[in-house]
C-alpha cells in the first residue's frame, strides 16, 4: 500500500501543484487525482 | 506509441517505498498520437507481444493522450534520505536510464531495466565493485524458491547474459507465480454453432 500510495502521491502532488504527505494519500485525504478516475471507472 | 494504449490512459495506468511526503511536476507533453505496428515502433519488443490488441483501438487510431507523459519529483523519505525522479516519454532520441542510489560511503549504480547486467558499486576513496564480488558485500543473499528455478538453479548470481526475450519471459513468469492469476476480461460470447455440445 505505502509504495501505490507513493506513485499515486507523484500524480497528486503534480495535480495539486503542492506537495502531498503519502499517509494522506493512503488514507484517502488527499485524492483530487483520484477523483476523476473514480468517477470515469463509476467507483 | 505501439498497442499499449492503456500506458497513456489516466484511469487505466497505475507503484515504491517508505516514503512521507513528494512534491511533483507532472505535465501532458505530446496529447496527440497514431497507433502504429508494433513492429515499426518497437521490433524489439514485437516479437513478444505484437499479438496484443486493446479493444476499441485499431492501427492508424489517433489516441488522445490524458495520462500524464512526464514527471519530476523530489521525495523525502522516513529515513531521512532525499529522492529525486525523473520520466518522462517524450525526450526522444535518447535513453539516459540513469538510477543511482547515493550514501554516505559511496554509490549505487542500478543497471539498465531488463538488461540483466550487475549492479555497480563506487565508494568515495575510489574502489568499484561489481559482478560476483558484490556477492561478498551480502553474505546472505540468495534468491527465492520460484525465482531460483526460474533461473536455472541459481541461487546467488549478481547478472547473467541472456536475450530480451528470455529475461522478459522469466520476469513475467515470476510476475505470474508470485502475484497469481489476472482476473480475464468477460470475452465474446460464442454464437450457438460454435458452443461445444
Amino acid at each position: 500500500m505505502n509504495a501505490l500510495a507513493l506513485a499515486y502521491g507523484l500524480m497528486e502532488s503534480g495535480q495539486s501543484g503542492r506537495p502531498v504527505v503519502i499517509d494522506d494519500v493512503a488514507e484517502g485525504r488527499t485524492s483530487s487525482f483520484q477523483d476523476e478516475i473514480d468517477a470515469e471507472m463509476g467507483i | 506509441m505501439h498497442s499499449t494504449v492503456w500506458r497513456a490512459k489516466k484511469e487505466q495506468a497505475g507503484g515504491m517505498g517508505d516514503a512521507v511526503s513528494v512534491f511533483t511536476e507532472t505535465s501532458i507533453i505530446e496529447s496527440d498520437h497514431t497507433l502504429k505496428p508494433m513492429q515499426e515502433v518497437a521490433p524489439g519488443l514485437a516479437h513478444m507481444y505484437d499479438h496484443r490488441r486493446e479493444d476499441g483501438y485499431s492501427t492508424g487510431d489517433s489516441v488522445e493522450q490524458t495520462a500524464a507523459d512526464t514527471s519530476f519529483a523530489v521525495i523525502r523519505f522516513k529515513s531521512g534520505a532525499i529522492g529525486q525522479f525523473s520520466m518522462t516519454d517524450t525526450s526522444h532520441g535518447q535513453r539516459l536510464g540513469v538510477s543511482t542510489n547515493s550514501g554516505s560511503k559511496g554509490i549505487l549504480y542500478r543497471p539498465r531495466s531488463l538488461s540483466g547486467e550487475s549492479p555497480r558499486i563506487a565508494l568515495r576513496e575510489g574502489t568499484e565493485t561489481t559482478s560476483d564480488a558484490l556477492l561478498d558485500l551480502v553474505p546472505k543473499f540468495e534468491l527465492d524458491d520460484t525465482a531460483g528455478t526460474l533461473w536455472n538453479g541459481e541461487r546467488r548470481l549478481s547478472g547473467y547474459d541472456l536475450s530480451f526475450t528470455e529475461i522478459d519471459s522469466k520476469i513475467l513468469a515470476y510476475e505470474y507465480l508470485r502475484l497469481g492469476p489476472v482476473p480475464q476480461r468477460p470475452g465474446p460470447s460464442l454464437r450457438s454453432d460454435q458452443k461445444k455440445a
